[in-house]
């Protein structure tokens, strides 16, 4: 059982203080291990408020480096860093946010051959990839290895973010099955703030088993409109990752 | 019957910026048709070369998953529809 120190009870006060949290919820954070797949966009503000919150260890990949075009969104990242792996400066800026978070970081491309390498021995898995191939396989492996996995994804002043239990819950390719050709995407800084702030929020209550998760509802974040709306989802019987597991869980 | 439609941001470019419409028919196919005829750019984007809804589309029916992209799910009066594409940005 993890223990606080005084810093630590100084440091996590005000979150201490909301109801259900407690210091019990605190040192369920201090345990957990959370694995965070992108140091872009949705991993600056995911990683930032995790770190914030006390998550007790975090891994971060990214394969990329720091470039000019990633700074009106990456806020891990500084003109300074352009050039860099994105795992360093990240790896600094969340040791400066919180010292008590023990950070680990690799600089690779995700793939089938190394990824369950990487998540073993991690309680979750959050998705803050560019790409839905990768994101088919960090669905595929959450799947496989029973790790509950945070889905996000953006695309100008738009977000979408779901919860996905394996076992209990529809998945991505339940929804999914392609991307848009056209790769590159426009964006703006606040929409994967947002969208990432709402999947730390689904980290910090799954960790702490506080509300109701984001589980078979689909968020979807309109900016411009200023509304979100939920979306029902329904895990898939045709589902490739998923559907051998439709008796093991309830789907709605 | 009578059916309203949503239509996403990156499809009003198609639309003159009409975000919402009414269309008529029985199924997810024919109200997706009623729509075309309404905005014919439309078409292209919906659908490939076969008359198959894009892959990366997503059809949902009152704001719940069709699980589906067959075009045959009936709809009844007052049904809604969204047209979500997947987004890949993170």
């Amino acid at each position: 059982m993890a223990t606080l120190t005084p810093d630590e009870r100084e440091r996590y006060d005000r979150q201490i203080m909301i109801k259900g949290l407690g210091e019990a919820g605190q040192k369920k954070l201090k345990r957990a291990k959370v694995f965070i797949a992108g140091a872009g966009g949705l991993g600056s503000a995911v990683s930032l408020y995790l770190t914030a919150a006390g998550a007790g260890t975090i891994r971060i990949v990214d394969h990329d480096k720091v470039e000019l075009s990633n700074l009106n969104r990456q806020v891990l990242h500084r003109d300074e860093d352009i050039g860099q792996p994105k795992v360093d400066p990240a790896a600094t800026r969340m040791s400066q946010i919180n010292p008590n978070v023990k950070i680990e970081t690799n600089q690779v491309t995700i793939t089938e051959t190394n990824i369950a390498q990487l998540v073993a021995g991690f309680d979750l898995i959050i998705d803050a990839l560019d790409n839905l191939p990768t994101r088919f396989l960090l669905n595929k492996t959450a799947i496989e290895k029973n790790i509950p996995l945070f889905h996000g994804a953006i695309n100008g002043f738009e977000g979408r973010a779901m919860t996905i239990i394996p076992g209990q819950t529809a998945c991505l390719a339940c929804i999914y099955h392609e991307a848009m050709p056209d790769g590159k995407f426009p964006v703006i800084g606040v929409t994967p703030a947002i969208i990432g702030c709402i999947q730390a929020t689904e980290v910090i209550k799954y960790i702490t088993g506080l509300g109701e998760l984001l589980i078979n509802r689909l968020l979807v974040y309109d900016g411009l409109s200023m509304n979100f709306t939920e979306f029902k989802v329904r895990k898939d019987p045709k589902c490739r990752y998923c559907a051998h597991l439709a008796s093991e869980g309830k789907a709605d | 019957m009578s059916i309203k439609v949503n239509i996403p941001h990156f499809l009003q470019d198609n639309t003159s910026s009409v975000k919402t419409t009414r269309v008529k028919g029985n199924t997810i196919g024919e109200c997706l048709e009623a729509l075309v005829r309404q905005f014919p750019r439309l078409k292209k984007e919906l659908f490939d070369r076969d008359g198959n809804l894009r892959s990366y589309l997503t059809i949902w029916v009152n704001k719940e998953g069709t699980n589906s992209t067959e075009l045959t799910v009936s709809l009844k009066e007052g049904d809604e529809l969204d047209i979500l594409p997947v987004i890949i940005g993170g």
